[in-house]
């Protein structure tokens, strides 16, 4: 169980500072001029002062070769500091840690939300014997997952804002305020819950197990929640981190439309500015979050399936396959 | 390949759901290919006293703030947002097929680090990635169809590298390599033609996620500079007037619906063919 752990650990530790290194590669060697990009949002087009263009370059390091930039970089980073913004001077750090408790609220119910109703719909596909429910059912997935999210937001923003005048449009006031987002965040996840999680029901349902549980006079609800679900869930936690993941780049979407603070409002802001200390923040962050939520899936995995502590190649949380 | 689409078509006939994704996908295609058959609007000059009027016989999708009608701006948005879904979609297909044909084929340590490198790409998610290669390339639809391809490299180099694994020492490799084929020789007829199935099923699958990112990013402003119409963009100029024009946001983001889910099932057939091929 040691070992498990601290493979884990060490994986976790690696990606992260894989995940650092992307983004570095692609937000500073990128051929593209951070410095033109700074002075183009402040000037408005005017011609770039060449002065003022070697004063940012230094303060920002961009004058150095791209190693002793990274190496600066991550050195920095390690000890917390994510540098400061471009656009507002502030420290990344203090954005982040700003925003994020906004987002986490919003995160945690659209994943309750989400968690109710995919494995709702596949735990009921699996255990109805009618099969037109069944087959509507399954029928909703493939549709949660075909509509857009920000259209998603803009349709129950119509019809509960604008025309029931049930929930505020905008704003973070209130439980009140988070049910539409989370709502609209929900969806889309839901759906690809409900896909691998009755996938895995499907394959459950034809262990040989299910029929010897039957043959010992198991009922059918006993069959499906002790031996079924518990097995065929299996994949649907390995994907989890990935999907917690998805879950925040989501926000960026949600928020905006709700014009909601938070993480997601962040992210869109620093695109559209082209913040780049703040871009590679909030990618890291988002990265430390997909490996945080992996590492606890690994270290409750083998709970679950105490198998992954004897073979060598058990766990499949980290980096998981789907996206 | 053409068997399979054979299969697909005669499969087709029997299931309806996949004939009414047929038919709305050519739909849209054609849309794409020849916007002025479907339209006599102009997409882009609007006629002021027309303004935000609702759908009728004349505005099927109604008319936008400055009175251009919003069937017209989504028919001629869709070769400029279905293009950039396929350019998204060969940017991913070429670099994630090429990473994970020589991480395949070679094996050993050059495996191991692509592939360590492709694991971290799924660490960052999909959406964060294409926006922060959006911020250093700059705005315009064909960096966003860049940006999503970029994310969505890691899942062709996977799916690539299991197939050439498993075709890599199938007898015909081997008796083409003793047959005296260079590797480049042996990669290109008898690896990557045998392993490319469920790759392009794959790009089939992959196709309505791509083009609801591309979507989402043209949504929040990234894409194509106005008046020049995007699916995307269309739905977010619709979100100021939500409260007086329910059609303006609505009917543009129902069109993207539909043909994500007619992809959707299509894709699905063609995995589901792909996988009983073998």
């Amino acid at each position: 169980m040691v070992t498990y752990v601290l493979r884990r650990l060490a994986g976790a530790a690696a990606v992260l500072w894989a995940a650092f290194t992307v983004s570095f590669l692609i937000l500073y060697l990128l051929p593209s001029d951070p410095v033109a990009i700074m002075l183009d949002q402040g000037a408005g087009g005017e011609r770039v002062d060449p002065a003022r263009a070697a004063e940012l370059r230094e303060r920002y390091g961009f004058d150095q070769g791209p190693v002793r930039q990274y190496v600066t970089l991550l050195g920095r980073t390690l000890t917390g500091d994510l540098g400061t913004s471009i656009s507002s001077g502030a420290p990344v750090t203090g954005l982040i840690a700003d925003a994020f408790p906004e987002t986490a609220k919003l995160a945690g119910l659209a994943l309750l939300l989400a968690l109710a109703a995919g494995v709702g719909i596949a735990t009921l596909a699996y255990w109805t014997r009618a099969a037109w429910l069944r087959d509507l059912l399954l029928a909703l997935p493939p549709l949660g997952v075909a509509v857009p999210g920000f259209w998603v937001g803009l349709v129950l923003l119509h019809l509960f804002s604008f025309t029931w005048f049930l929930f505020p449009a905008v704003g973070n006031e209130g439980f009140a305020s988070l049910v539409l987002p989370a709502v609209t965040l929900a969806i889309g996840l839901a759906a690809v819950i409900a896909q691998v999680l009755s996938q895995g029901l499907r394959e459950a349902w034809r262990a040989p197990y299910v029929e010897t549980a039957f043959a010992k006079g198991s009922s059918r609800a006993r069959v499906l929640g002790a031996h079924v679900l518990r097995n065929g869930s299996l994949p649907t936690v390995a994907v989890l981190g990935v999907l917690v993941g998805n879950l925040l780049g989501g926000t960026v979407v949600v928020e905006t439309v709700f014009s909601r603070q938070g993480f997601g409002r962040l992210v869109e802001n620093a695109v559209t500015t082209q913040d780049i200390p703040v871009v590679q923040g909030l990618v890291v962050v988002a990265a430390a979050v997909f490996v945080l939520t992996s590492l606890l899936v690994d270290l409750a995995h083998p709970l679950l399936d105490p198998r992954v502590l004897r073979g060598g190649h058990g766990g499949s949380g980290t980096g998981g396959g789907a996206r | 390949m053409t068997h399979l689409l054979t299969r697909v078509r005669t499969r087709a006939l029997a299931r309806p759901a996949d004939l009414v994704a047929l038919a709305v996908v050519a739909v849209v295609l054609a849309w794409a290919l020849i916007p002025g058959l479907f339209t006599g609007y102009d997409p882009v000059t609007g006629v002021p006293a027309d303004r935000l009027r609702p759908p009728d016989g004349a505005h099927w999708f109604g008319t936008d703030h400055l009175g251009r009608d919003l069937f017209a701006r989504t028919v001629h948005g869709t070769s400029l947002s279905v293009r950039a879904a396929l350019l998204a979609i060969v940017v991913a297909l070429v670099a994630g097929s090429g990473i994970g044909l020589v991480a395949g084929f070679l094996g050993g340590p050059v495996d191991d680090a692509l592939m360590r490198a492709t694991d971290v790409l799924l660490a960052i998610p999909g959406l964060l990635l294409s926006l922060a290669v959006v911020t250093a390339l700059g705005f315009g639809t064909v960096k966003v169809a860049v940006a999503v391809g970029i994310a969505s490299v890691a899942t062709f180099a996977r799916v690539m590298r299991s197939q050439v694994l498993r075709v890599r020492h199938a007898t015909y490799v081997e008796a083409a390599r003793l047959a005296g084929s260079g590797r480049a020789a042996v990669v290109l007829r008898h690896v990557l033609p045998n392993a490319a199935g469920p790759v392009l099923a794959l790009a089939a699958v992959e196709l309505g996620a791509v083009i609801l990112a591309v979507s989402a990013l043209s949504f929040l402003g990234y894409g194509a500079t106005p008046p020049t119409p995007e699916w995307g963009s269309l739905v977010a100029e619709g979100r100021d007037y939500l409260a007086v024009a329910w059609w303006y946001s609505t009917l543009p983001g129902l069109v993207i619906a539909f043909f994500v889910l007619a992809i959707g099932v299509l894709g699905r057939t063609l995995a589901r063919e792909g996988r009983t091929d073998r």
